[in-house]
């Protein structure tokens, strides 16, 4: 039978099949993984900024458009004022998640597992509050402005409509957000999770 | 990004190279996962290169930061977490010799532990100390002493298992 000082044997075999790195390849090896870490943090940076920009265009669009109507301004003042602080603090916490530090001389597989999970953690936390909070509020006043500007008779004359609407545009956010948090912070989380459970059994 | 390797980093990089390729056939059941896990290892020590201390053997510090890219690789790329099928498909493809077969067993039993016991018992065989265990994982030594006892017996049933 096999006990861990035979398999010693056997494990040191398996350090004879790897091919050496020379200068050129290391360095191909280097300038593409520099290009695909980049290109996903890119991905989620652009998707969540393309989304701010058309927030911001629409509220400004409508502003400017309708400058004579206060409280289609105020509404849209208010609606471009709560999004910016988030913007802000979102682009802050995504550069400290995508930009992660090298991996610290003395740090354990356990520190590197917390460190990397409080990293998610802290920005899923804000991302979540975010979404709670902005979520419901920006779909409620665009969808007031929707009945201001183009229904006849206004969000007055059509309350179930506007109702409707924001039901609809509210479920479509949570169906998308919902999706995207299972598999990009909920899932991650979990393993995280899992492994750390694993250290303190 | 600079246009050159530093050439003692490449020179160990590749003395040691066994080290990231044993983990990534420990963590990952399928070549394209191995080869991509391998890609992320090289480019975190070419990262971290700068915060080596030297306090430790190379060979501790490349295991440090693979097993770190590996187990925080994993939660990204979210596997399937058992495929016996693929397993099993490799295992015929690469049985070519007794040699290559005993080492499969091996390394097949040593993939059913938790992911935490498979890097435990690596370094172990790597033939590191408690102490150097302790610190690479961040337990403490009598925790190591208690898992490798239990992963002992764990690996046991197992290769009697495969055996049967």
């Amino acid at each position: 039978m096999d006990t861990l000082d035979e398999m010693k044997e056997k494990w040191a075999k398996a350090d004879e099949k790897t091919v050496p790195y020379n200068q050129e390849n290391f360095l191909r090896l280097i300038r593409l993984r520099v290009k695909k870490n980049l290109g996903h943090s890119m991905n989620y940076f652009w998707a969540s900024f393309a989304l701010q920009l058309i927030v911001y265009g629409f509220y400004t669009h409508v502003t400017l458009k309708y400058m004579a109507d206060t409280r289609i301004v105020m509404l849209s003042l208010a609606g471009m004022l709560a999004y910016m602080p988030f913007t802000y603090v979102l682009m802050k916490k995504f550069k400290l998640l995508a930009t992660t530090k090298p991996i610290a001389d003395q740090t354990s597989v356990r520190d590197h597992i917390m460190t990397q999970k409080k990293l998610l953690q802290d920005f899923f936390r804000f991302k979540m509050r975010y979404e709670w909070m902005l979520i419901p509020l920006s779909s409620l006043i665009g969808s007031w402005l929707v009945f201001k500007i183009y229904v006849p008779g206004g969000p007055e004359g059509s309350a179930i409509g506007l109702t409707i609407t924001f039901l609809v545009t509210l479920a479509s956010c949570y169906l998308a957000i919902r999706k995207e948090n299972q598999k990009a912070f909920r899932s991650p989380l979990k393993e995280f999770d899992e492994l750390l459970i694993e250290f303190s059994e | 990004m600079e246009s050159n390797i530093d050439k003692e980093f490449l020179q160990l990089i590749n003395e040691n190279l066994g080290i990231a390729h044993k983990i990534a056939r420990l963590y990952f059941d399928d070549a394209t996962s191995r080869q991509d896990v391998i890609q992320e290892m090289m480019y975190q020590l070419w990262r971290s290169f700068a915060s080596f201390e030297r306090r430790a053997k190379f060979s501790t510090w490349m295991y440090r930061v693979c097993l770190n890219t590996a187990l925080t690789h994993f939660t990204k790329s979210r596997r399937a977490r058992v495929e016996p099928l693929a397993l099993h498909h490799e295992n015929i493809a690469d049985t070519t010799d007794v040699g290559e077969d005993n080492l499969n067993d091996l390394f097949n039993a040593i993939s059913k532990l938790s992911r935490l016991n498979r890097a435990i018992v690596m370094l172990y065989l790597e033939g590191m100390s408690y102490e150097e265990i302790a610190v690479v994982t961040g337990l403490s030594r009598t925790n190591v002493s208690v898992r490798l006892f239990r992963i002992r017996k764990e690996l046991e049933s197992i290769v009697k298992e495969q055996n049967v």
